[in-house]
């Protein structure tokens, strides 16, 4: 038995094809995505403004004191350069600033483009505006208001808003990640295929010759499947242990848990493959095809070239979120870092789990008591 | 004029794979640039995606403040569940999740200190122009508050309302024509995007075809028959050239077609010009891999990886302002950065005088640069080939 499954590990691993598209694709896309989104991370976070602000002559000039002292969570709001038109209007058009003001008293906004933080900036502007309105509406109705720290109430800036408790950052660019692990579970797919092909007398001439043999057909399948499982897991374990100490992905604080999902996928793709291999009556060619197109196609779905996709696909399409095998490995990994509770890890779990029983016992129907006369 | 027409006779063969990248290609397209709108030269606010769950329930004090918050946010439906609203959350469809507690006029009316919760992504910019909005508004109602006796909700509205309409006026400074810019911006997209398109295709047929060329039987068939070695190089080369050229003028057709404001000016041109260059560039390295590699399925494996690492390296699915400095200069050694590169600075060529298109040339020139080196290598290679045949 162990020999058996020593020689069908070595074989595996000769077979330099399966083992770059298993062990090598994934760490080259891992890599690809890592170096891609480095800056992306950050991308959203808020940074001090660039901008200038040119002064028409006032002596005290109010607006750019508040423009520097502006605060937003202990950072400076604004970079203020001070300076004239001419040279405003330059660094705007060379990209050194985003906006620049002119005026104090009735602030003009000069940009280049609609965005953001052009939006911030005009905000601003308006709110200052619209306090200096304010004050001089209170004091038509209420004059002793100066006295009674107007002034100071105007000034003063509260914080009406504070953020619930802190759970794990989202980061959808993390979706391109676990979409990756889980493509590479469900991958086993192919790995099947070949054990299924490799015992079937009607698929290969190994197939036939192992058919005469005299070692039980089912025992040797099973000693075949547990080397391509090995194997396999192989590849996920380089996988995850590149993207965990490499390139430092967040999976969460349950690495037990995304172990166990990984190896139900696992199984689930081997399971796959197997099925595929066993009821699709068509050229090896095809079979392959069928199980690029279901795992490519199911790595797809999951978001693994564009995030977004997984979100519409469990919006619009629940039944196709929860029959694609790549994407309840990768939801359940995505639940395990984003979520407090393990109530949809579970629930991932044990519809992919039903998937591999299902597909487990098909393709064991169809492996199981074949006998050929003549082939 | 035999091995012209059996180059095309392999590359029938390879159709389909040409085809599913075609149809990968066009569908990124599409799906990329469905959204794209030709902008206004007006200033726009950019309005932010937040949800507002209001346990408080609807009053003067909310319908003024959510009147307000109108301008600065786009409100989304509120979904049932924590997850449901979480998952919005990572996925970008809501960037500011605010809870507003129940009693919060209340509160607020009579000087309490209570807050509004949120969930965002923390310290994101939208984050950040949303809770301005929001100290705003309550801020400038605190001020009311306290300093106009016996003021109530109505009034308070009114008041914030009346201020609201003085806004700050916004000069747009635009130097290029909306729909140039959309133009070009199109083509930029669409031809990096090709640029990857490029190499995955020619990997999976040129090299493929050359692979065919190369057998060792097939060579040593060849040296004894009539047609000289130089003759049947001429004709593959002249096969390569109008399959390649043939490409790229059905995907500038293409792109010329899916754009919505198709323009033909400089910059669309010199885009084409580039295409043209870069493609040069993908033979060669398909031509490379073609007489290198020694087994046909690791040229699937090959066309996989370098056009991928191809594109994710040089900017093509993500741009190069957002690389890193170390990336972007382990990519000036792949032409495709090049190629990028230049399309980047063509987005805003205008004219032959733009001092840019010196740099578009230079960028073209290191591409051919790239081409021409690896041609040499193939050379080296193929020559060592035919010696070792017999």
């Amino acid at each position: 038995m162990i020999q058996l499954y020593i020689a069908r590990l070595k074989c595996l691993f000769r077979n330099k094809e399966s083992l770059f598209w298993c062990y090598m694709f994934p760490i080259l896309l891992a890599t690809c995505f890592f170096f891609a989104f480095n800056n992306l991370w950050k991308v959203e976070d808020f940074t001090t403004i660039k901008i200038a602000y040119v002064n028409e002559g006032t002596q005290e000039d109010k607006l750019n004191q508040i423009l520097t002292s502006q605060k937003m969570n202990n950072m400076n709001m604004f970079d203020v350069n001070q300076c004239d038109i001419s040279k405003a209007k330059k660094l705007l058009e060379d990209g050194n600033i985003e906006a620049y003001v002119v005026g104090s008293e009735d602030p003009v906004l000069y940009i280049k483009e609609n965005g953001l933080n052009q939006t911030i900036m005009k905000s601003f502007l308006d709110s200052y505006r619209q306090r200096a309105d304010a004050i001089a509406d209170i004091i038509k109705v209420n004059p002793n208001a100066i006295k009674e720290g107007l002034m100071n109430d105007s000034m003063q800036q509260n914080e009406f808003v504070k953020e619930a408790s802190q759970g794990k950052k989202p980061q959808s660019l993390l979706t391109y990640f676990y979409a990756l692990l889980a493509f590479t579970c469900i991958y086993a797919a192919n790995w099947g295929l070949d054990e299924v092909i490799n015992i079937q007398a009607n698929l290969s001439n190994r197939g036939a010759r192992v058919s005469v043999s005299p070692i039980n057909k089912m025992k040797l399948f099973l000693c075949n499947l547990l080397a391509a499982f090995t194997a396999h897991l192989g590849s996920i374990s380089l996988l995850f242990a590149y993207m965990y100490f490499a390139i430092k992905v967040d999976f969460g604080n349950n690495l037990l848990y995304l172990f166990m999902i990984c190896l139900l996928g696992s199984l689930a793709g081997l399971a796959l493959g197997g099925t595929v291999g066993v009821w699709v009556k068509k050229k090896v060619e095809v079979k392959e095809a069928i199980l690029t197109i279901a795992v490519m196609g199911g790595g797809f779905l999951s978001g693994m070239m564009v995030p977004d996709i997984k979100y519409t696909i469990a919006e619009k399409f629940p039944l196709l979120a929860y029959i694609n095998p790549v994407n309840l490995v990768a939801d359940a990994m995505y639940s395990l870092y984003y979520y407090d509770t393990y109530d949809r890890f579970y629930l991932d779990a044990f519809v992919l789990g039903i998937i591999t029983v299902v597909l487990g016992v098909a393709s064991y129907i169809g492996i199981r008591r074949k006998n050929y006369a003549s082939i | 004029m035999q091995v012209f027409n059996t180059y095309f006779k392999i590359l029938k063969k390879r159709l389909v794979a040409i085809l599913i990248y075609a149809s990968i290609f066009l569908f990124l397209t599409i799906a990329m640039t469905e959204n794209q709108n030709v902008n206004n030269k007006k200033f726009e606010t950019q309005k932010v995606n937040i949800m507002v769950i209001n346990e408080n329930g609807k009053d003067a004090l909310m319908d003024g403040f959510m009147k307000y918050m109108g301008s600065y946010v786009n409100f989304v439906e509120p979904k049932e569940g924590e997850e449901a609203r979480k998952d919005m959350l990572f996925y970008g469809k809501v960037q500011y999740i605010l809870t507003i507690p129940s009693k919060f006029s209340n509160e607020f009316l009579n000087h309490g200190t209570v807050q509004l919760t949120k969930q965002t992504v923390p310290n994101s910019t939208q984050a950040m122009s949303v809770d301005n909005a929001i100290n705003n508004y309550f801020n400038m109602g605190k001020v009311y508050l306290k300093n106009v006796k016996n003021i109530n909700v109505e009034q308070l509205n009114s008041y914030i309302a009346e201020n609201f309409k003085k806004q700050t006026s916004v000069q747009l400074d635009v130097k290029v024509q909306d729909d140039v810019a959309y133009n070009n911006e199109f083509n930029e997209f669409y031809f990096n995007v090709l640029a990857y398109i490029m190499i995955a295709a020619f990997i999976t047929s040129v090299s493929m075809i050359m692979f065919s060329f190369n057998g060792i039987d097939i060579r040593r068939r060849h040296t004894a028959a009539p047609l000289t070695s130089r003759k049947m190089n001429i004709f593959l080369l002249l096969a390569n050239l109008v399959f390649v050229l043939a490409y790229i003028i059905m995907f500038i057709v293409v792109g010329f077609m899916l754009n919505k404001c198709r323009m033909i000016n400089l910059s669309t041109l010199f885009m084409w010009l580039n295409a043209l260059v870069f493609g040069l560039t993908a033979l060669s390295i398909s031509y490379l891999v073609g007489i290198t590699v020694e087994n046909r399925k690791t040229i699937g494996a090959l066309s996989t990886a370098i056009s991928l690492s191809f594109a994710f390296l040089s900017g093509i699915f993500v741009p190069q302002q957002y690389l890193g400095a170390a990336v972007l200069r382990v990519a000036s050694f792949l032409p495709s950065y090049w190629y990028v590169k230049a399309n980047r600075t063509l987005v805003y060529i205008t004219s032959l005088q733009n001092k840019e298109l010196a740099e578009v040339f230079g960028y073209m020139g290191i591409q051919l640069g790239f081409a021409a080196a690896i041609i040499c290598i193939a050379l080296v290679i193929s020559k060592r080939k035919r010696q070792q045949a017999f």
